[in-house]
């Protein structure tokens, strides 16, 4: 079986290609996003509609609402298919994948500020800005998380990289330079 | 003796000259799996293949597999402080050894700490532990003899200082105490050695730590352990430490022996880590590149050029075989890769003919060139005298009447095996090897008994030693033969005087 991050690229990347080439990409992302807000909603129901002691019949009653208030064909097509592979369960790791997708191509940039202290709305523009430039982003979604451990200054953690301006960061360091 | 607090402040101040505040950038990725000494990360999408990784807790890995979503890297420690969702920053750097002079004499791990409690060893620089071989231009073919102090290898079977050869044997063959004699043997003769130690029980790396210390081979002798209880990555890379370490002094111009004990534990570590990293199994479950691994280890010993200083690295890598199955994946490929091979016979062994140096099946592919002219004269015809003894010997059990030629040949044969024997930790200077061959090849042991062959060559050391060191010394000083005229004379004296044991005669039919 293929792991769970192959295989949910795979559809992201399949259905992202699908709703560009009809121009919906916009009404879709929105779209996704709603559904995986149902589904973490209620945690139970993604493992329900993949249940195979659950009889067949009854999944499809449970799904018909979603299903049906959806109104874009693509995504329509997916569920279903997801619904009758048994891997409804997937789809909030689809939706994820297809977020990246789309801050890609939006140049869009997600981030989680670590700070000692909570950031005031000036400072928070401020850092977004700059981010937005070091990055070269159209767009930076900046998150602010507390965590008294890193004393002072400020950790930027986006998708796979960590720009470390902590004070603490910058103790350790001068412990082992006057360690050597 | 007081400080002042000012000369403190002035010497922190000198030491943070170097600090600079900049902002550290650092690719990470999540941990997904561990266990088993690997673990799995995604992200890390620019990792580079055999980088240095470092987890949250201050452990490093190194990147193996590369695949499409996830890095698979094995850890060089106690994987137990790591979790999944633990993050996994990139280093930039590829896997490096301390390396030192402060080394030797000491035991180490594989990763240049030291572990034999007597502090810190200053490291001089470091050096990857993968690193390519010299190429074509940068060496020059064989040509100093690397003594071993054992008769029957460097008579049999000579090692150049530079050349890669296999010692192979079942288990309790004298492996080992081969190489660490041969170590003990390079006192005084500007050698500096390594022994890696690869899965042996660390009792064992004790004791042979303790040989090397009573007999004050540890002055010059670097020990690395890599022991039973580390995990496997640890195992696997401990060769390649060692080769970094021995390849910074020969590229000082020094001369090098490095000791693999053993190469066939080093698969084995090699084995389960790729089992579990999922590499896909070959013959004997080894993974697909398990000969490059060691191909690559193997060709790092080189004898330099002059213009890179004329350094050398010998490698003597160990295997061990099962039931004296040469056949097997492991011995077939390192005898290959290797310039000759020593084996050890467990059937010799156990019948008392030790080192247990199976005279048939040894060869040095390369050492011929180096051995010096006198050994390389009195030497010359004992392999075959060898080999047809034991071939008559074959027949002579039937029991029939033989020709006075072909007793001859048994008695020279018998005497030969004798001569051969050696006692453990008890190295030979050449110049005496050449004494004792000599007296065997010219006929003068045919008369001693069997018996009293191990007293002959004792006492006529002795004798040697006493009166006729001129002789011995030209045999170092030019490697020539000295005049056989003085040389007879000098052996005919000591045959005169020379006590056989009593009542043997009546012995002898047995």
């Amino acid at each position: 079986m293929l792991d769970k991050i192959t295989f949910a690229k795979r559809y992201s990347k399949v259905i992202f290609e699908l709703l560009d080439s009809n121009n919906q990409v916009e009404d879709g992302y929105n779209e996704l996003l709603q559904i995986k807000q149902v589904f973490e909603n209620n945690s139970d129901l993604g493992n329900s509609l993949t249940d195979v002691s659950f009889p067949e019949e009854y999944k499809n009653n449970l799904a018909k609402p979603l299903i049906e208030n959806v109104d874009i064909d693509v995504i329509k097509n997916l569920l279903n298919v997801l619904l009758s592979t048994n891997n409804m369960d997937e789809i909030t790791m689809i939706v994820d994948e297809f977020e990246q997708l789309y801050d890609e191509k939006n140049k869009i940039v997600r981030a989680v500020a670590i700070t000692a202290v909570p950031l005031s709305d000036e400072q928070t523009a401020k850092l977004s800005d700059t981010f937005k430039a070091r990055m070269n982003a159209k767009k930076v979604i900046l998150n602010n998380k507390i965590d008294q451990s890193i004393i002072g200054g400020v950790v930027i953690k986006s998708s796979n990289v960590i720009f470390d301006g902590s004070v603490s960061t910058k103790i350790s360091s001068i412990k082992k330079l006057l360690l050597n | 003796m007081s400080i002042k607090a000012e000369e403190i402040s002035a010497l922190i101040k000198q030491q943070l000259a170097g600090y600079k505040d900049e902002l550290s950038v650092d690719e990470t990725g999540i941990v997904t799996y561990v266990g088993d000494g690997v673990a799995r990360a995604h992200g890390l999408d620019n990792a580079l293949s055999g980088e240095l990784l470092e987890f949250e807790n201050g452990i490093f890995g190194m990147a193996q597999n590369l695949e499409s979503n996830d890095v698979g890297i094995v850890v060089l420690g106690d994987c137990t402080g790591i979790r999944e969702g633990a993050t996994v920053k990139r280093t930039g750097q590829i896997m490096e050894v301390p390396v030192s002079k402060d080394m030797i004499g000491r035991t180490i791990n594989s990763l240049g700490q030291p572990i034999d409690g007597k502090g810190d060893i200053k490291s001089e620089s470091s050096r990857p532990i993968e690193k390519k071989a010299p190429g074509i231009m940068d060496r020059q073919s064989v040509s100093e003899p690397l003594q071993t102090g054992i008769k029957a290898i460097d008579s049999l079977v000579p090692i150049g200082r530079g050349q890669r050869e296999l010692i192979i044997g079942d288990r309790k063959t004298g492996k080992t105490s081969v190489a660490i004699d041969t170590i003990l043997n390079q006192k005084d003769q500007d050698m500096i050695c390594i022994y890696v130690a690869i899965g042996q029980k660390d009792s064992t790396v004790r004791s042979q730590v303790s040989t090397l210390e009573k007999y004050g081979a540890m002055d010059y002798t670097i020990v690395l352990s890599a022991g039973p209880s580390e995990p496997a990555p640890l195992l696997y890379i401990a060769p390649y430490a060692g080769a970094a370490i021995g390849e910074y002094f020969m590229n000082q111009g020094k001369h090098v022996l490095v000791v693999y004990d053993d190469l066939t534990k080093q698969a084995n570590a090699y084995r389960e880590l790729s089992l579990i990293l999922r590499r896909p199994p070959g013959r004997e479950a080894y993974p697909g590149d398990i000969f490059y691994t060691h191909s690559r280890l193997l060709e790092r010993a080189a004898k330099l050029s002059d213009k890179l200083g004329g350094g050398s690295m010998t490698a003597l890598p160990i295997v061990e075989t099962q039931a004296g199955d040469v056949s097997a994946y492991i011995p077939t490929n390192v005898i290959s890769i290797t310039d000759g091979q020593i084996f050890l016979n467990s059937d010799m062994f156990y019948s008392g003919t030790r080192p247990a140096i199976d005279a048939g099946t040894s060869v040095s592919r390369v050492g011929g060139d180096a051995q010096i002219k006198a050994m390389k004269k009195v030497a010359g015809t004992l392999r075959l005298d060898l080999a047809s003894y034991h071939e008559l010997q074959a027949f002579a059990q039937f029991g029939s009447d033989l020709d006075d030629a072909t007793q001859a040949k048994l008695n020279r044969g018998a005497r030969t095996e004798e001569v051969l024997k050696q006692p453990l930790h008890a190295p030979l200077p050449v110049e005496k090897q050449v004494i004792i061959l000599y007296c065997l090849t010219h006929g003068h042991l045919d008369n001693i008994e069997v018996d009293d062959i191990a007293r002959y060559q004792n006492e006529l050391f002795e004798y040697f030693d006493a009166s006729h060191r001129d002789l011995l010394d030209s045999i170092v000083e030019t490697g020539q033969l000295p005049d056989t005229d003085k040389l007879d004379e000098a052996v005919n004296a000591f045959d005169n005087s020379f006590q056989p044991t009593e009542n043997k005669k009546e012995k002898q039919n047995n």
